[in-house]
């Protein structure tokens, strides 16, 4: 079905005048002035318990890289270009409506939350609004979500790396970068100006190189190199690696969103091939609940809570920062997934370049060539750099996040000092977490409806996106609980945050039922599907239980209030 | 005390030692990937290698937190402080 009125540019321009209105109106004026009231001149956590491990004050623009690198991994990329099985019009509505109303809303309220409960997770911060039961329940599914999230990502980084091998060789070569810049930064003492300069030129030198000799290894071996990789990189400190690699991933990102926005808009290119709406897709399933069930992080995602809560609350330099990092980062991820799903919407050849993440790949290159004269092979490898930048960084925060839950979840065993001095541990934290996720992301699958062994991203992103999505619905409705009963904010900002927040709720926990009852464990039978079905099982009968916490709390703070 | 040093010594020289043999073989990988127009088998396994080097060993040779930047958090929190009083 064609819609050849609509082009490139009408769908690209319309999202950024969405985005500036919102950032501006919704984000500024309502969030931070009159509902989180934050504060320039109260110390943040980055300051007050600095340890130059996980608390170190970083600059706004910094802390924006890192943070917007960490929660645009694969997300914002492969969700919308799968869910493209459903057409563009749904992709791009539950995008802008979920980022507006629910993904920007969440991200920032997560952040300012932990901001002003010291640096501490979403879990901690549930105890302290909820219970310490609901802290214990919601920090087990937190710690189930990560599992499953760095299963699908280390799935989808060796898959990207066997095919765009360029991607491989840019990967490898960013590192040392990173590390460059960072001792540039912190113990040469170069401004953040000089650096970025060296940054971008030495980054492009690093793009040409790639362009030309691309790195090749087996997919298993990937998985492998590349647990190994997110394990280290989990533990060792953010200042020298991090932050600045983090930083360079910006640039990244940046660049292709320029290059991306300028070809779509220069390329004016109607959308003729490409699917408006389909209803129901016969593996995959009715596009509602499934749309929000596989786009993920494009509209919104619990794992930016973590990340929210969990390095980027330790790294705030000033709460007024809170917005561009937290609501700004959201946007931008979402103006992400506005690219992907209008280069593939414009792009659209049936039977050619259709949903997928090689759709998008192809899509992207074929919209730089079209628009901006580049070679159609630069694009695609771009599209890969972006796209495996983000995964790694998203991989490495995933693990270090689960083993600052982990240890978290030790706490009870505390009075056993050598048990806990073992398990605590960062490294064995970050080991625990890494082999789980390895085990899950390591065996390919046997796909019945294609009849052939895909890589295990294809089958457990589903389960990554539902769990993904419920953590948001839960993670929002802590925060909801913060502006009700501890910030004291009137009714009508508090339902701000609970309205989308049940929505989602009753949304995403039927997306999950029909993910376990319906798709997968009845047709698949595999190791990984297995996993994933008894972590989807016990975190839904978590899930209900938050609830009931959660529910018995607002009833508390109403009788005090009352 | 002594035996402190010369073990932080150690770690420092190793976490050197790390850092510059993993340049030099990323460095040796670019160089092959350069002349032969790619980079596969034993050179693909020896770039992979030289980066987890070149990721672990700064954090050896300088450690948790460089001295730079605890010094500057310190006068920054100090200032803070003061503006807040």
């Amino acid at each position: 079905m064609g819609f050849t009125i609509v082009n490139s540019a009408l769908l690209v321009i319309l999202a950024i005048i969405i985005y500036v209105v919102c950032y501006v109106l919704y984000g500024r004026k309502l969030l931070e002035r009159r509902v989180v009231r934050a504060d320039p001149t109260r110390l943040t956590p980055a300051w007050t318990r600095f340890d130059g491990i996980d608390y170190v004050p970083a600059n706004k623009y910094v802390l924006y890289g890192h943070h917007f690198a960490s929660i645009a991994g694969a997300g914002p990329i492969v969700g919308p270009a799968i869910a493209m099985v459903y057409g563009w019009l749904p992709c791009l509505i539950w995008i802008w409506f979920g980022n507006v109303f629910i993904g920007a809303v969440h991200d920032y309220l997560a952040l300012m939350a932990s901001v002003r409960y010291d640096g501490m997770s979403i879990a901690y911060i549930t105890e302290k609004i909820i219970s310490k039961r609901a802290r214990y329940i919601f920090a087990i599914y937190i710690y189930f979500t990560l599992i499953l999230i760095a299963a699908a990502f280390l799935s989808v980084c060796a898959t990207v790396f066997v095919n765009v091998p360029g991607t491989a060789t840019q990967e490898i070569l960013f590192i040392p970068l990173g590390l460059l810049l960072g001792m540039l930064l912190y113990r040469v003492g170069l401004s953040i100006r000089t650096t970025t300069i060296i940054g971008y030129v030495l980054l492009w030198a690093i793009v040409i190189y790639a362009y030309f000799i691309p790195l090749k290894l087996p997919y298993e071996t990937w998985i492998i190199v590349m647990t190994i990789y997110a394990f280290l990189a989990s533990w060792l400190p953010v200042w020298y690696l991090l932050q600045p690699r983090d930083f360079i991933q910006m640039l990244i990102l940046w660049t292709g969103l320029i290059f991306g926005t300028a070809a779509l808009i220069a390329g004016f290119k109607p959308i003729e091939q490409a699917p408006v709406l389909t209803l129901v897709h016969p593996m995959r399933g009715p596009f509602w609940p499934c749309v929000p069930l596989y786009i993920a992080c494009g509209a919104l995602s619990g794992f930016h809570s973590l990340v929210s809560s969990g390095t980027s609350s330790k790294q705030l330099a000033n709460e007024l920062d809170a917005l561009l990092v937290g609501y700004g980062g959201m946007f931008s991820e979402g103006y992400l997934s506005t690219i992907v799903v209008t280069s593939m919407a414009a792009f659209w050849v049936t039977g050619k370049i259709e949903a997928g993440l090689g759709g998008f790949l192809k899509a992207y290159g074929l919209a730089l060539q079209y628009g901006l004269g580049l070679p159609a092979a630069f694009g695609t490898l771009w599209a890969g750099i972006w796209l495996t930048s983000f995964v790694t960084t998203t991989l490495d925060t995933d693990l270090r996040l689960a083993r600052y839950i982990w240890v978290e979840l030790m706490e009870p065993i505390k009075k056993y000092a050598t048990a806990y001095k073992v398990l605590a541990n960062r490294v064995v934290a970050s080991l625990i977490a890494a082999l789980l996720s390895f085990a899950l992301g390591y065996p390919k699958i046997y796909e019945p409806t294609l009849k052939a062994w895909v890589p295990a991203y294809k089958v457990l992103w589903g389960a990554f996106g539902g769990m993904n999505q419920l953590l948001a619905s839960l993670a929002l409705i802590t925060t909801a609980t913060w502006i009700y009963g501890v910030l004291r904010a009137p009714r009508g900002p508090s339902l701000l945050a609970f309205v989308p927040a049940f929505f989602l709720w009753i949304t995403v926990t039927g997306a999950l039922i029909w993910w376990l009852g319906w798709f997968a464990p009845p047709r698949i039978a595999s190791p990984s599907v297995v996993g994933a079905a008894i972590i989807i099982g016990i975190s839904l009968a978590l899930n209900f239980a938050l609830l009931g916490e959660v529910i018995a709390s607002i009833r508390r703070y109403r009788k005090l209030s009352s | 005390m002594t035996t402190v040093t010369q073990v932080e010594r150690g770690r420092r020289y190793f976490g050197m030692a790390l850092t510059i043999i993993g340049a030099i073989l990323v460095a040796y990988a670019i160089a092959i990937g350069g002349l032969t127009g790619s980079i596969v088998s034993a050179t693909a396994y020896v770039a992979t290698i030289g980066w987890l080097c070149v990721m672990i060993g700064p954090w050896l040779w300088y450690g948790e937190v460089p001295r730079t930047v605890l010094e500057r958090v310190r006068a920054e929190v100090a200032r803070l402080k003061r503006a807040e009083r």
